[in-house]
Formats: C-alpha cells, structure tokens, sequence
C-alpha cells in the first residue's frame, strides 16, 4: 500500500509524475469545494447583485497570482519547502514551509467539518459525527497513502462527477426572475472590492501548486491547463452566482445560508421529490478531493523539512483532525474556522507576491556575488 | 494481506448502510394538508389530514384521519400532533398550507419564518387563504378517490395553468422578503360541496389587506407574467364574448427620474374568441376589430381599477419596486414608499384576435 515515494528531495521518479493536463483537475477541483453552497450570501451583503463583477474581478486577480506562483517555481529549483530554504535559510525557511503545513491542514479541517454540518442540517440531524468522520477519514486516508497520482485521479473523477449537478442550474433559472441580473450597478467600488475579498476565499486552493509541483512532467506545459483550471472556476462561480440572483430577490437571498442546496430544492422529478439530497451525496465527491489533496500537501511539507516518511505523518494528521471535528459542533465556532481559514488563505496569497520580490532580489545578489 | 484488510473494512462500510433503520408508508403519519385557525386564547389550532394507507386489500375510498390540536406556535402543532398520533408524524411531503383569513389579517410573519427555515419542505408548497375556517375546509372531504390534500394541491396546481397566477411557496417568499414587491395568495372557499378559488388575497409583508374577486384575476395575470391559457367573458351587443388567450406578453418600461418615476406597462394578447353567445354577427375583419376595442377598453378599465387597489392599499404585488431596484442604482425603499401612492402608471393593453375556432 505504501505508494508514498520515498525519494528524497525532488527528484521523483517519473512513475509519480501527472502529465500536464491534470494540472487543470488538480487546480479546479480543489477550488471548488464547500464554498460555492453558500458562499452567494456573504457576496450579496456586500454588494448586493452586483457581485458579479466581484467574482470576474477575483478570477483575473487569482490568473495573475497563478502566474507569479510560476514565475516563483519556474527557477526556484522545486517546491514551496525548496524555495524557503534559499531565501530565508533552513531554519526560518523550515519554519514558514511548517505554516504553510498548518495552514494547509486547516484547510482540509474546514472543509471536512463545513461539509458535515451540511449532512447534519439537510438530511440526518441526528448523525452520529464520530462515526461519520471516522469513516471519511480513513477513506481518505486510504487515498492519500495510495500517493499523489491516486489524488489526481480522484480530482479527475470528482471534476466528472460535478458536471451533470451543473445541469440542475436549468431549474432555478425557470423559475426565477431574469430582471434581477440587468446590469445597472448601484454599488460603490469599496462594496464592489469587499465582495471581491470574499469570492477570492472561495477561490483558495491553486497555492497546492506550491507543493505539488515538482509531480508534474514537463511542469512548463502546464502552464495553460492551470489558467484553464482557474477560468474554469471562475466561470462556474459565475454561473452559480447569476442563477442564485436570478431565483431569489436581494432581500432573501440574504436570510438563505446555503443559496445552492436550497436553490435544488425546486428540482423536483416523479421519482425522486428531495433532489437535494442526492446532490449532497454528489456532492461527497467534490468535496472529497479537496481533502485528500489538503492533507496530501499538509503531509509533504514535514516529509520535505524534517525527512521523516509521509505515511506515519498521514496517520497522524487524520488522528489529529479527527478529534476535533468531532468535538466541533454547532453553526458558531464552524463560523470561526471558516474565516479563519478564509484570513489564512488571503494571507497566503498576499505573500506569494512578496515572496517571488524577495525570490528575485536574492537571485540578483547571489549573481553579483 | 494489507492490502485485504483494507477491502474487507471498506465492504463492510458499504454493507453497514443496510442496517440503517427503515420506515414503511403505513406505518408513518404522512402529513400532506395542514390549515391554521385562530384558536382561542391567542393560540393557534392546526388541523392536518392523515391519509390511511391500509394493509388490506379492498381498495376502498381514500381514507382520511383528521386531527386538530391548540398550540401556541406554529411548530408546536407539529408537537401536539404527535401527541394524538399513533404513528411518527412525517412532514416532509406537505403538499398544502392554508390559513383562515382572520389568522392572516393578524399576520403571517411567524409561519414565514418556520417555512422557509425548515430543510424538509418542499418549495413547490402551495399556500392558500381560506375565506372562512381552515378547519371545516379539510375536514369536509370533496371526492371520493381523492384525498383533500390531493384534491386542494390539484386545484391550486391546475389553476395556475389558467387563469390564476403561480403561488408556489418559493414564489411567496421571494416576495415577501424582496424590496419593492408584497406577495399575494389564492383565496378559498368552502361552498356547499366543493371548494373554489374565489379571488387573490394581497399581502403587505405578512399581513392580508386586500382582496381582488377572481373575475378581474385574468387582468392580473396578464399584468404579472407571460402565460398561455386563460379565459375572460365580456358582455358584447346584448350577449356574451369568450375569449381565450392564446399568448399573452407583459413589458414593463420606466423612465423619468427616481424621484418621479413614470411606468409603462404593455400587454400584448393573442386571442382566440370561441363563444359569440347571443350576438348575430358573422365573424368579419370589422366586428373583431370592434370586439378588440371592447376588449382593450375593458381590460385597461379592469388594470386601472385594479393599480388603483394597489395604491390605495399601498401593496405592490406587481413589483413595481422591485423593478425600479434593479433598473435604477439609487434605489430609496422609503422614499419609493412614500411616492408610490402618486405613481404614474400607464397600461396599454394590446388586444389581437386571430381565430374564431373551427365554425364561422
């Protein structure tokens, strides 16, 4: 089973490499994750049905980060951990690749409690989290020590998966009012702005690239599948967007938590009268890469720091998310992980461009000297 | 060997899911219908219609249980019906809600919010006024296959087809919580052995303020949406004109400034006319163009009288609001408030009758 490559450094042998189209599964399915189910209300708060503009603006500001974090990797010689290690040195560097570690661990942490709150809330509220969790973890803890291909695969598959719950958008946009989406902007540019702050924290997940890099074959053709990946995403939070608008009034639309699941709700066939719950279910497999490639990566950085083997850290990390996510309970502290999380990640985007200024003055001075 | 513990765990996971716990149709309480009275003492009674799917095998009239209970909100029904009930009671195939009038002038708002909070509705809900109690309306069953909650849903459902507009749940709540725009819902009533639709009621938010009879309800529907379908007599020469619509069309326009807003709204009908009862005239281009004109002016008559309710009443079941919001960036819900009494609209029916059916 022990599928994890036990290469040191990074020269990974080339049974463990992804060609460069998987590039555009890795990036988008670890985009979209538990967010996109309700992440219309927090936009609309803020700039009402003009948020539209926000989530085009946060897509072209995530294609500019995604081509610094190439520029950052093109001559940084690997990953994220290799990259540290030249600027700051091996032990602030060690240090800082640790915070990505935890951040990353977060990230999975908050996707697997948020997505289990929607099981509780929507279809068994008396579901026992200890023994859901118990059985998601080791699912995912299977995958993951099955190696980063296997992780591939599984974004593959729930990129596929995902596809046919975007036909179920036909439904809301029949019902609805299509005046809600004419264009005249009444916002202003700082509510417009906020909006955007938010959307981007549905976008968080291409910076895994920092770490999965060096598994990509001929990483500089990967280049374009990666913008597709992020184009992609962009154009399905779009979608989402305009059709929650098109379904609920302004008003409403802020009262509903999940504006994705409850716009489902109106999908009704004569076989099946809750279509919600199938789409939950569905959506277990969008929800499941996110996990396994969130602690995948979370898992790498110790591996690369300390060079201890990735498999006994995998089963520590899923013991030390477990607990928790069975101990945390309630709409309030999932609030608190959430934004947590969402600070977290758009300080892990402002500091790739500070890293790549860094990066490049510290290839100039070592140059001269 | 690893590698079989691992398959043997995730099979039998897989298998696990067969232990869950399962529930048979006859042995669950389906709620379909439940109708809300003003009890006594500030309470609330609810009354709700159980069908009885029995084991036997006689298929026999659809059997209902009715149960009524007192409680103090809306969700406590659901407890002081469980307190009567043999059997779990299960809400999620809730098909029907009604309230009696007299709940709805006190307000609906605490009804709303349990509706739109609780995971297991449906959206496609139907929810009605009752002229009258709620309570006698289930009670009195109207067919004999039918259960009521089948019958009433049939009712709503196929009315909205003709001429009553939609009035699904969701519908509801998107007007009640939206800017600019008040819900409105079917009117029932119990006649002696069956129950009709007898006109819209109008909401101001959760508060019922104003009822339209259902004859200028075609008006409204042209008024409110696109539709197909729909019937609307006119008395013509000393007889009877019917037409039916074949195509209607609604366009709202607004121009002049936010502070004095002027609408235009215009309708196009495509008609059909299909009953000339009492009038001697052959079907020529000369009478359907008379017969238009009839039309238009009754229809503009009917559309005026019917904005001016609006405004005396001061709902806007149209969204003329809601439409100024997303047409004007600085939209002012008070201010839009205070003017809509002084509004200006302007409707303009367009009426073409294109056939005569298949004798002339």
């Amino acid at each position: 089973m022990n599928k994890l490559n036990n290469s040191q450094g990074l020269n990974i042998p080339e049974n463990y490499l992804v060609t460069p189209a998987y590039v555009f599964f890795l990036i988008h399915s670890m985009q979209v994750g538990v967010g996109i189910l309700g992440f219309e209300k927090y936009l609309v708060e803020k700039a009402g049905f003009d948020a539209w503009i926000s989530i085009l603006i946060a897509g072209g500001i995530l294609h500019v980060i995604l081509w610094m974090i190439y520029r950052l990797l093109q001559n940084g010689g690997g990953d994220i951990v290799e990259i540290h290690k030249s600027i700051f040195g091996k032990y602030l560097g060690g240090f800082l690749s640790l915070l990505f570690c935890a951040y990353f661990t977060l990230l999975a942490f908050t996707v697997l409690i948020t997505f289990i709150e929607v099981i509780k809330v929507w279809v068994f509220p008396g579901m026992h989290v200890w023994v859901f969790a118990f059985v998601l973890l080791f699912l995912v803890y299977y995958l993951v020590s099955g190696g980063f291909r296997v992780i591939t695969g599984i974004c593959l598959i729930s990129v596929i998966i995902g596809l046919p719950i975007l036909l179920l958008k036909y439904f809301p946009v029949e019902a609805g009012h299509t005046m809600n989406i004419y264009p005249a902007v009444s916002h202003s540019i700082p509510g417009i702005l906020g909006a955007t702050k938010q959307s981007i924290l549905s976008f968080l997940g291409l910076e895994f690239l920092l770490i999965y890099y060096p598994f990509i074959k001929n990483p500089q053709k990967s280049k374009k599948w990666a913008h597709y990946g992020v184009f992609y995403t962009t154009m399905i939070y779009l979608i989402s967007v305009l059709v929650t608008f098109v379904y609920y009034s302004e008003e409403q639309l802020k009262q509903v938590v999940w504006g994705t699941i409850s716009a489902w709700k109106i999908v009704e066939f004569p076989f099946i009268e809750r279509f919600e719950f199938v789409g939950i279910a569905m959506w277990l497999y969008v929800v499941l890469p996110n996990i396994c490639l969130g602690l995948w990566g979370a898992t790498r950085i110790p591996k690369r720091v300390f060079n201890v083997k990735q498999k006994y850290m995998v089963i520590i990390f899923c013991i030390a998310i477990y607990f928790p996510t069975v101990l945390i309970d309630g709409r309030p502290m999932i609030d608190v992980v959430n934004n947590l999380s969402g600070q977290l990640g758009m300080y892990v985007l402002m500091y790739i461009p500070v890293l790549l200024v860094l990066k490049t003055i510290s290839d100039k001075v070592r140059k001269r000297t | 060997m690893k590698k079989h513990w691992s398959l043997l765990i995730m099979v039998s996971v897989v298998f696990l899911a067969g232990c869950m716990a399962d529930k048979s149709v006859e042995e669950n309480a389906i709620v379909q219908i439940v109708g809300y009275d003003v009890g006594e003492e500030e309470r609330i009674r609810g009354t709700v219609s159980i069908p009885q799917y029995g084991k036997s095998e006689d298929k026999q009239a659809a059997s209902e249980l009715y149960l009524t209970v007192d409680a103090d909100s809306t969700k406590d029904v659901e407890v002081e019906i469980q307190k009567q009930s043999s059997k779990p009671i299960s809400i999620g195939k809730l098909a029907v809600t009604l309230y009696s009038k007299e709940l709805a002038e006190k307000g609906l708002d605490d009804n709303v919010d349990v509706l739109s909070r609780d995971p297991r509705l449906s959206r496609n809900m139907f929810l009605g006024v009752v002229d009258g109690s709620a309570k006698d309306l289930i009670e009195s069953g109207y067919t004999q296959d039918e259960t009521t909650s089948k019958h009433l849903q049939g009712l709503i459902e196929n009315n909205t087809l003709h001429n009553f507009p939609s009035t699904s749940l969701h519908d509801f709540l998107y007007a009640y919580y939206a800017q600019g725009m008040d819900p409105f819902l079917p009117l029932l009533k119990k006649r002696e052995s069956f129950v009709e639709l007898s006109g819209l009621a109008f909401f101001k938010k959760g508060l019922l303020v104003a009822e339209v009879p259902d004859s200028k309800i075609f008006t409204f529907k042209m008024l409110k949406e696109n539709f197909i379908k729909g019937m609307q007599d006119l008395p013509f020469e000393g007889g009877t004109l019917m037409l039916e619509n074949i195509g209607s069309n609604v366009d709202y326009s607004l121009t002049g400034p936010l502070d004095d807003p002027k609408f235009t709204i215009k309708v196009k009908l495509k008609a059909e006319v299909n009953e000339m009862a009492g009038v001697d005239r052959k079907a020529t281009p000369k009478l359907a163009k008379e017969m238009e004109e009839k039309f238009v002016e009754y229809f503009n008559k009917e559309a005026d009288e019917l904005i001016s309710l609006f405004k005396e009443k001061k709902v806007d079941p149209l969204g003329l609001g809601n439409f100024t919001k997303t047409r004007k960036g600085n939209f002012d819900l008070t201010q839009w408030q205070d003017n809509y009494s002084e509004l200006d609209v302007d409707v303009q029916f367009d009426v073409k009758i294109i056939e005569y059916g298949i004798f002339s």
